[in-house]
C-alpha cells in the first residue's frame, strides 16, 4: 500500500495531536507484544557503569531518579521501556572485540540484516546503516557491528549523504533516468568482470553489484512523503541528532523498515567536550568517575529519548497509530562494566509496542544470542540460525 | 602468552602464502581513497584532493588497502556516484575533447572521446561492446540535453565503472594454466605502485607497443618513475599507513583543536616529503621521525602521554610483533593513583602487578623513552613539577629517550625486516614476509622492488578455478 502525500500528512495531523498525549498520560504499560513491523538498533560504546543500571524493584520498573542513574533522562517514557540486565555476551570476543559478536553472536550476519531480509525487501532501502564518527576509525572487529556473510556494512556517517540518498532523486524524473542508465552500465560491467574471476574475488563483486542494484532501487518511489529540512551541521551532537531524525523520517515514509544507528566505535575516543569533558569516552569508561562517564551515558540516554519521542510523535503511514506501537527499538552496547571490560552483566534497553514494556527483566543466565533470537522472533523470524542451538529468550512479549 | 609473543614476530610462522617468498595470487584491487583522488584528478585535470570517498575500509594487519578485504558497499557506491556526477559537471571539457563538435559530426566526436578518455580511465583500450554502451549513453542524454551533457554523463558513468574503481591484476591464462599479467596491467601496476595514480602517456604507449614485457624496458621505466617527484608521494603514503599517522585527524586529545590536527598533518607530510627520497636511517635520524607530532599524538591517551600506546607502536608496527589485547574482566583503570605523580609513576603499577607485567614488561619500558612528549607531541622537561625520566629499555638494552631508541631500533634486524615486510604489504595489499634490508635501504626500494621482480607478472589462480577461465580480457 502506498499512501499519497496528502493522505499521509492528513493522518499526521490527527495522529500527532492525539496519540502521544494519550500514551504519555496513561500509567499502564503500553506494549502489547505483537504487530512489530520495524526494527531500530541504537548502539553506544564502552558498556555502562553498573551502579547506574540498577533497579530497586525487579518486578515493576522503578527507575531511580537522580544524578547516578543512566535512566534519569528517560523519566516519563518508562511505559515504553523494557530494560534487560545481566545478559551474558556469548559467544563473544574479549573486551572490545565483543563489538563484532554483539549483533551476530559470531554467525557472520547481524540480526538486523536477518530481519531486513525478511521484512525489508519491498522498501527502497532493505535496511539503513547510519553512524556518527565510525568511518574515521578503520574497520576492525572492534569498530563495526552490522555484518552480512562475514563482511561488515559501513554505516553512513554523513547526515547530508543520508538525506541525499533518501530524497535526492525525488523531484527530477530526468535526473533519475540518467542515474538509472549510468548505474545499469556499471552493473553490466560488474557482471562481466565477475565471470573472469576466481571464487574468492567473486564474493567481493557480488557485494558491489548488490550495492549498485540497491542504489538503482532506491532511486524509484520516493514519493510517499515530503523531504524534511536538509541537515547541514558537522559536530558529534548535531550529527547524532540529525541521524535520529532522519531515521524516524525514513521509517515514517516507509523508505525502510530496518535502521541501525551506531554512535562511534568500541573504545570510542570521542571527547564529550560539549559537556566539558577533557578525557575520551573510553578513558572515562575505564576510570568511571561517576561525575564523568555517567554524565556521558546520560547524554546518550537523552539522544535515545529523542528517538523514542520521534517514534511516539510520528504516525505509521499505514495505520495512523504512532510508529512506536509497531517498532521494536533496541539500545545495545558491546560490554558490561566498562571499567572492567566484562562480557557479562551487559545491560540492553528494549523499547516499543512490540515488547511487553513498563517493567525490568533480570536476564541472568541468558546469553545475548538468546536475546537476539527473541528480537528476531518478535520481528517474525522465529528461528534465526546463529551460532548455537540455544533457544530464544522467553518472556519479552 | 610469552611464547605467543615471540613466535609470531618475524617472518611467516604459518602457512599463509606471503608476498616476498611465494608467488602472488591474481587480484582485483579497489583503489584506496587517495588513489581514487589522484586518478580522477589526473584524468579530469581537476583538483579532487579530499574528495575521495572514505567510509572506513577494513584494517588488515595494520593496513587499510587489503586487496581482498576492500569492497564497494552501498554507502561507498553512492559516494562514488555523487562525487562522480559532481566532478563530471565541474570538469573543463576542452582539453579532454579531441575534436570540435561544431566541425566534426557530433557522434564521431563523442565516439572518439569515449575511446580516448576510456583508455585512460580503464588503463586499457575499451572493447567495441564497451565503447558502444557509452556512446549509447551519450546518445540518450544528448537527445534532450545536448552534446556537452552527453559527454559529462559519459564521464560520470566511467567514474562508476569497476574498470576505473579496481586495479586489475588478473592476467590471462597461458597454456600452462598460469595467469600472466598483460602489458596494460603491468603499466597500471607500475604507476600505482610508484606514483599512486593512473599511468602516464609514456607508460600507456609502452604498453600498447608491448614493451613492458621486456626486462630492460621495464627497468628503464622504473628508473624514470623513481626519479619523478610523484614517487615521493607514495613513500609518504606508505610511511603514513605503516605508523598510522593519518589518524591524527580522527583522534581527540585534550587541548587539541581541528586547526591543531591540520597543522600536525601538514607538518608530518612536510617531514616525510623532505626525506622520502632518502633511506630508512635518514628518515629516522635526520628526519627525527620518532619526535613527529602526529606520531606522538596518535599514539597517546586523550588526556596524557602513554607508555603503553607508544610501546605498542614500537612492538607492533616497527618490530612486527604481536601483543595480545588485554583480557576481559580485569580492572584497567589507572584511577586511585596519586594524581600528582608523573605518568611514569602511575604506569609503574603495571610492573608491580604480575598479571599486568606479563604483557606490559614488553611495552612500558619502551614507551617510557617517549616521556618527554605530551599527548600533543609537545616537548617537556617537567611533568607535574617533577623532572621527566625517559630512561627505558629495548629487550634488556638500556635506552634513554627517543634519540637512543632510534639508534637501538636501527641496529635491530627486527626493525629492518619489519620495514621490508610493511613495504611489501603496502605495495601488494597482501600478507607479506620481510627480510633484513639493512638500515640504509632507500625508502622507495621496498615498494618498487615488487614489480621489478621477474615473478611479479605470473600469478597464481584459485585452485578451484580449473580451466574455465581462459577468457581473454577485453581490450586484448
Amino acid at each position: 500500500m502506498r499512501l499519497s502525500r496528502r493522505r499521509l500528512l492528513g493522518l499526521g495531523g490527527a495522529g500527532l495531536a492525539l496519540a502521544p498525549f494519550v500514551h504519555r498520560l496513561s500509567g499502564e504499560a503500553r506494549g502489547s507484544g505483537s504487530g512489530a513491523t520495524r526494527l531500530v538498533v541504537f548502539f553506544t560504546p564502552n558498556g555502562s557503569a553498573p551502579t547506574s543500571w540498577r533497579f530497586d524493584d525487579p518486578d515493576t520498573l522503578a527507575i531511580r531518579p537522580g544524578p547516578g542513574s543512566v535512566f534519569d533522562p528517560l523519566r516519563g517514557t518508562e511505559r515504553w521501556l523494557l530494560p534487560l540486565t545481566s545478559i551474558q555476551l556469548d559467544p563473544a570476543g574479549e573486551g572490545h572485540a565483543g563489538m563484532a559478536s554483539m549483533l551476530t553472536a559470531g554467525s557472520g550476519t547481524s540480526i538486523d540484516q536477518i530481519v531486513a531480509d525478511a521484512i525489508g525487501q519491498d522498501c527502497r532501502f532493505r535496511s539503513l546503516e547510519l553512524g556518527v564518527e565510525t568511518s574515521t576509525e578503520p574497520g576492525t572487529t572492534t569498530t563495526r557491528m552490522v555484518y552480512r556473510a562475514g563482511s561488515f556494512l559501513a554505516p553512513d556517517d554523513d547526515p547530508r549523504s543520508v538525506y541525499r540518498r533518501l530524497y535526492g532523486s525525488a523531484e527530477d524524473d530526468r535526473l533519475r533516468d540518467r542515474r538509472s542508465s549510468m548505474l545499469d552500465i556499471a552493473a553490466e560491467e560488474i557482471a562481466e568482470l565477475h565471470r573472469q574471476l576466481g571464487h574468492e574475488e567473486r564474493t567481493r563483486l557480488d557485494v558491489h553489484l548488490d550495492s549498485v542494484r540497491s542504489i538503482e532501487r532506491s532511486l524509484h518511489g520516493s514519493d510517499t512523503c515530503e523531504a524534511p529540512g536538509q541537515p547541514d551541521t558537522r559536530s558529534f551532537p548535531d550529527d547524532l541528532a540529525a541521524q535520529v531524525s532522519l531515521a524516524v523520517h525514513a521509517l515514517a515514509c516507509d523508505a525502510t523498515r530496518v535502521v541501525s544507528l551506531q554512535s562511534s566505535v568500541s573504545g570510542s575516543n570521542v571527547m564529550f567536550d560539549w559537556l566539558g569533558q577533557t578525557a575520551s569516552h573510553h578513558g572515562l569508561s575505564h576510570e568511571q568517575r561517576p561525575d564523568a562517564f555517567v554524565v556521558c551515558q546520560q547524554w546518550y540516554a537523552a539522544q535515545f529519548r529523542a528517538l523514542l519521542e520521534g517514534l511516539i510523535d510520528t504516525p505509521d503511514p499505514h495505520t495512523g497509530t504512532p510508529l512506536i506501537e509497531s517498532t521494536a527499538v533496541v539500545w545495545v552496547t558491546e560490554m558490561g562494566d566498562g571499567r572492567l571490560h566484562t562480557n557479562h552483566d551487559v545491560g540492553w534497553l528494549l523499547a516499543g509496542g512490540p515488547f511487553r514494556t513498563g517493567r525490568h527483566v533480570d536476564a541472568t543466565g541468558t546469553t545475548h544470542e538468546q536475546v537476539l533470537k527473541a528480537i528476531a522472533g518478535v520481528m517474525g523470524v522465529p528461528e534465526p540460525e546463529l551460532s548455537t542451538r540455544r533457544p530464544a529468550m522467553e518472556g519479552l512479549t | 602468552m610469552i611464547a605467543l609473543l615471540w613466535g609470531l614476530g618475524i617472518g611467516c610462522a604459518e602457512h599463509t602464502p606471503c608476498v616476498g617468498e611465494d608467488p602472488q595470487p591474481r587480484a582485483l584491487r579497489r583503489l584506496t581513497p587517495t588513489e581514487y583522488e589522484r586518478t580522477v584528478s589526473d584524468l579530469l585535470g581537476v583538483d579532487a584532493s579530499g574528495r575521495g570517498p572514505d567510509v572506513g575500509d577494513p584494517q588488515v594487519e595494520g593496513f587499510r588497502n587489503d586487496a581482498r578485504a576492500t569492497t564497494v558497499g552501498q554507502v561507498l557506491a553512492d559516494r562514488y556516484r555523487a562525487v562522480g556526477e559532481a566532478l563530471a559537471q565541474e570538469a573543463d571539457l576542452d582539453p579532454l575533447l579531441r575534436c570540435d563538435p561544431r566541425t566534426t559530426a557530433e557522434v564521431e566526436c563523442a565516439t572518439s572521446f569515449v575511446h580516448a578518455f576510456g583508455l585512460r580511465a580503464f588503463r586499457r583500450p575499451l572493447s567495441v561492446a564497451e565503447a558502444d554502451r557509452y556512446v549509447g549513453l551519450w546518445q540518450e542524454v544528448q537527445q534532450t540535453d545536448g552534446f556537452e551533457q552527453g559527454v559529462r554523463w559519459v564521464i560520470a558513468a566511467m567514474l562508476q565503472s569497476p574498470h576505473l574503481l579496481y586495479r586489475s591484476e588478473l592476467g590471462v591464462q597461458d597454456r600452462r594454466g598460469q595467469f600472466v599479467l598483460t602489458d596494460w596491467e603491468m603499466a597500471s601496476a607500475l604507476s600505482y605502485t610508484l606514483w599512486g595514480t593512473l599511468p602516464d602517456d609514456a607508460l600507456l604507449e609502452a604498453a600498447a607497443a608491448g614493451e613492458l614485457t621486456r626486462t630492460e624496458d621495464l627497468t628503464s621505466h622504473i628508473d624514470r618513475m623513481a626519479a619523478d617527484p610523484r614517487s615521493s608521494r607514495v613513500v609518504v603514503d606508505f610511511v603514513t599507513a605503516w605508523l598510522d599517522l593519518d589518524r591524527v585527524s580522527a583522534v581527540d586529545r585534550d587541548g587539541m583543536s581541528a586547526w591543531h590536527a591540520q597543522s600536525m598533518r601538514d607538518e608530518t607530510q612536510e617531514r616525510l616529503l623532505t626525506h622520502a627520497s632518502g633511506t630508512l636511517r635518514e628518515l629516522l635520524v635526520d628526519g627525527e621521525l620518532l619526535t613527529d607530532r602526529s606520531l606522538l599524538t596518535v599514539h597517546a591517551r586523550a588526556s596524557g602521554s602513554s607508555p603503553v600506546h607508544r610501546g605498542l607502536l614500537v612492538r607492533e608496527r616497527m618490530l612486527c610483533e604481536e601483543i595480545p589485547e588485554p583480557p576481559a574482566n580485569i580492572d584497567l583503570s589507572i584511577g586511585g593513583v596519586d594524581p600528582s605523580a608523573t605518568t611514569r609513576e602511575q604506569f609503574a603499577q603495571h610492573a608491580d602487578n604480575p598479571a599486568c607485567a606479563e604483557c606490559h614488561q614488553f611495552l612500558d619500558p619502551i614507551g617510557v623513552t617517549f616521556e618527554h612528549y605530551t599527548q600533543l607531541g609537545v616537548y617537556r622537561t617537567e611533568e607535574r613539577g617533577h623532572p621527566v625520566d625517559a630512561r627505558g629499555e629495548l629487550d634488556g638494552v638500556p635506552v634513554h629517550g627517543v634519540a637512543e631508541l632510534t639508534t637501538a631500533l636501527l641496529d635491530d634486524p627486527r626493525l629492518r625486516t619489519c620495514f621490508s615486510r610493511a613495504g611489501r604489504r603496502f605495495a601488494s595489499g597482501m600478507h607479506a614476509c620481510g627480510e633484513d634490508v639493512g638500515p640504509d635501504v632507500p625508502l622507495l626500494s621496498t615498494l618498487a622492488e615488487l614489480p621489478s621482480t621477474p615473478g611479479f607478472r605470473v600469478r597464481r589462480g584459485d585452485p578451484a578455478e580449473g580451466d574455465t577461465l581462459a577468457i581473454a580480457p577485453v581490450g586484448e
